[in-house]
């Protein structure tokens, strides 16, 4: 078990021997490539350019940042559990309280947080449990196209979600993945997209189906589907026999799982986690292949960051000739879109897409979403023509443009934020609330917030409401 | 100041030395009046009067016995006891004594206007004024000029009653008397100049309030029309010209002065400068279209300092500095 553990954390860096060539195997272990001790330590993507080793400590407090260190210390576990939180009600897909703000239930917040739905930069420490405010236009939206999806194919339910930076599109994207775990129903969340394209995890060329194959992303998306869908994989039976990816025959003809055996599709998840070393990235693919045939169950695929192509289109790997490798040549992506584009589907269910505000903002998915006309003389950076024309294929995709906060909801917000009593930068409040009443207050400081933080911009409004001390 | 006009219908005397002799003369006064003075004929001789002092008739009496009566007022000085009387009365009556108390200034005319003025200041002193009152124009000091002494005239005195005249016209017109207006009057200037009456900004036929703000080196052109708190900054949201909150606020403050912040949509056009400077510049010029829209916001919006254009700027550099302030390294040798 602690030797299966530790397999788990060293990257195995046995070169290939001339004896095992001349089987015409394909080889199921790294190319040799040197991993720094910060990917190992933490395992996250590490995309962003700079000069200096973060994990080296410099003097005296933590040595994360502000972001990582409230999500790493676990800042929930100081605000209080009872009070406010008692008095919020479920959320619920089927009677939707619009402009309230609900909590989660036990078990799809636990199944939230395993798919990694809480982004740091939401504030939702501040709360001993995250909370969302269903929000009339773009939650009832949500809520309709899921109501579409449960009978209906995943090439038909293909949805955008857009908007500018701290609008509320991860927040939405939670809450379409909320809806998704209240009934019986696997998801699939990709939520850590950019480790995908940063150069982080370990890539190797798979020659059959040129594409390059990521083991380490595979096992870990491998490991949170099985944590999410559990019970559902284990109910699904294989459609045929599934003969892993092995260095040696016998460890093949140990592993392999026949569909006479019953065997399950939580079996095919097993084997990619298992402690023999297979391909798990051709687990993933056979897994979600599997998922596409079976009816039973409706399928939601989520990615949250999905303008991680754009920005990084010409990914941080690089080939044999020391070249970046465009970010369609890897098979998980390549997979996601396949489903993103209608080219493969699920028998029931729907594909959800977020992008992200911090990523550059070229010409390349508006053109695709009809949004603008592509500057034809622009070059690569400004325009990836291929991915424009990939996502315009089967009839494109949906898109929800979430929109800013109105001053109801601000006032929502910013009630909640006061019942839990996390607003202590407005000085006067008390004084106010003597002379107004609270309702006449609650209005006052909604119109002013709501003004401060750009007329609605959710991620500015919880940051003034918070964080300002002026 | 006692009245100039005598007993004889004739101006008497202005100084207070005057006034101090006559109280200690010890000189009779006589029955009979005298008669009336000869004309006189010269232009000096206009400015000023016989001195009818003592009443005695003068012809007779000066007439042949002048050296006598001169006599007694000129004792010998070398005879002892001989004391010399402060005044001689036939003197007296010859002496010019001028009619205006400012003869021996070196501007008399100016001087007497002055004087006039002052003694109507002090008169009304204690009536309340305004220098917004103060709306008259005065003569140019080549107008002046003509009535305040021509050559003499400085221009120190003429800004000197040009102040007292301000002062008079600064007193509540509803409280001032035909005495002030008439003195007044003769002061104000013959040339009328119609100034330029100074446009009240007004809304234009969409509502909107234009206003114009400067900090440093940006400058904003902003306007503000009744509206639901919308905020465009160059066409595009605020919070994307201005991501730092401090800032945002800082923008706001004039709107939040006036517990307005989402009674109004602002569109404004800013250039130049860094962040701070558009900032500045876009509230000065909230701040002045709000004046605009309600001119009540005025006085809180100024006490609040939203009204007051920031005048510091980046200083220049000098000769002989690096900088505006830094100098190169001392060196001891």
């Amino acid at each position: 078990m602690i030797r299966a553990a530790f397999a788990k954390r060293i990257i195995s860096i046995k070169p290939v021997t001339p004896a095992l060539s001349k089987l015409n195997l394909t080889s199921t272990l790294s190319s040799t490539r040197q991993f720094s001790n910060t990917s190992l330590n933490f395992g996250l993507s590490f995309s962003k350019t700079s000069t200096y080793d973060k994990s080296k400590k410099k003097g005296s407090g933590r040595p994360q940042n502000f972001a990582n260190a409230i999500v790493k210390s676990n800042y929930k576990k100081k605000s209080p559990k009872d009070g406010a939180l008692s008095k919020l009600s479920y959320f619920n897909p089927l009677s939707l309280k619009l402009n309230e703000v609900v909590k989660y239930e036990g078990l799809v917040l636990r199944k939230l947080y395993i798919a990694g739905a809480f982004v740091p930069g939401q504030m939702n420490e501040l709360f001993p449990e995250p909370t969302t405010l269903i929000r009339e236009r773009e939650t009832k939206k949500l809520a309709s196209f899921y109501e579409s999806s449960l009978n209906s194919s995943s090439e038909l339910n293909r949805l955008i979600l857009t908007g500018d930076k701290g609008i509320g599109k991860s927040t939405a994207l939670a809450q379409f993945e909320a809806m998704a775990l209240s009934k019986e129903s696997v998801l699939i969340p990709f939520t850590n997209t950019e480790s995908l394209v940063d150069g982080s995890t370990d890539f190797k060329l798979n020659p059959e189906t040129k594409l390059y194959d990521q083991q380490m992303s595979s096992k870990r998306l491998l490991k949170k589907l099985k944590n999410l869908n559990k019970e559902f994989l284990n109910e699904l039976p294989l459609s045929k026999d599934f003969i892993p990816i092995y260095n040696t025959k016998s460890q093949q003809a140990a592993t392999t799982l026949k569909v006479s055996d019953n065997a399950t599709l939580l079996d095919l998840v097993k084997v990619g986690l298992g402690s023999k070393p297979t391909n798990a990235t051709f687990v993933l693919t056979t897994l979600l292949e599997e998922l596409s045939k079976q009816t039973k169950y409706p399928v939601y695929l989520t990615v949250d960051n999905f303008s991680t192509f754009v920005q990084n289109a010409m990914t941080k790997y690089r080939n044999n000739a020391n070249e970046n490798i465009y970010f369609q040549k890897f098979t998980i992506i390549k997979t996601i879109l396949d489903f993103v584009t209608g080219a493969s589907k699920f028998a029931k269910g729907a594909v959800v897409v977020a992008t992200h505000g911090s990523d550059k903002e070229n010409c390349t998915i508006p053109a695709a979403l009809g949004d603008a006309e592509p500057d034809y003389y622009a070059s690569f950076k400004d325009w990836d023509q291929e991915f424009t024309n990939l996502l315009r294929s089967n009839g494109g995709l949906q898109q929800l443009r979430v929109g800013k906060l109105s001053v109801d909801e601000t006032e929502s917000i910013l009630k909640n934020l006061i019942d839990f009593n996390v607003i202590h930068n407005q000085y006067q409040s008390k004084r106010e609330i003597d002379e107004l009443g609270f309702e006449a207050y609650l209005n006052k400081l909604a119109q002013r917030q709501y003004v401060v933080s750009g007329n609605g911009n959710a991620s500015l409004l919880l940051k003034s409401a918070v964080l300002s001390y002026v | 100041m006692y009245p100039m006009i005598g007993r004889l219908g004739l101006p008497r005397l202005l100084t207070q030395r005057s006034a101090i002799i006559r109280c200690q003369s010890t000189a009779p006064a006589t029955a009979t009046p005298e008669p009336p003075l000869p004309q006189q004929t010269t232009p000096v001789e206009q400015n000023y009067i016989r001195s009818n002092y003592n009443n005695r008739r003068w012809n007779n009496q000066s007439r042949g016995r002048s050296f006598k009566a001169l006599s007694q007022y000129y004792p010998d000085p070398s005879k002892p006891g001989a004391a010399r009387p402060r005044t001689i009365p036939a003197l007296e009556r010859t002496r010019l004594v001028p009619t205006n108390a400012t003869a021996y200034t070196r501007n008399p005319d100016h001087e007497q206007h002055l004087s006039n003025l002052i003694d109507l200041l002090n008169k009304y002193l204690a009536l309340p004024f305004n220098k917004k009152h103060a709306t008259s124009q005065w003569a140019s000091f080549g107008e002046y000029k003509q009535m305040g002494g021509f050559n003499k005239l400085r221009i120190t005195e003429y800004e000197k009653i040009i102040t007292v005249l301000k002062r008079l016209d600064s007193i509540d017109p509803q409280l001032r008397n035909d005495e002030i207006t008439s003195t007044l009057k003769q002061y104000q200037t013959q040339n009328v100049q119609h100034k330029i009456a100074k446009k009240e900004p007004k809304l234009d036929d969409f509502g909107r309030a234009k206003a114009v703000g400067r900090r440093k080196s940006s400058s904003a052109k902003v306007y503000v029309v009744e509206g639901s708190g919308e905020f465009l900054v160059n066409n595009k949201p605020m919070e994307k010209v201005f991501p730092k909150l401090e800032d945002r606020q800082r923008l706001l403050f004039p709107l939040h002065v006036v517990e307005s912040e989402n009674s109004y949509n602002v569109f404004a056009m800013v250039r130049g400068g860094g962040s701070t400077g558009q900032v500045d510049s876009v509230k000065l010029a909230i701040a002045r279209a709000l004046c605009i829209h309600n001119p009540l916001f005025k006085r809180r919006l100024f006490e609040a300092g939203c009204l007051t254009r920031d005048h510091r700027a980046v200083e220049r550099k000098k000769p002989g500095h690096l900088k505006a302030r830094k100098m190169p390294t001392w060196v001891k040798r």
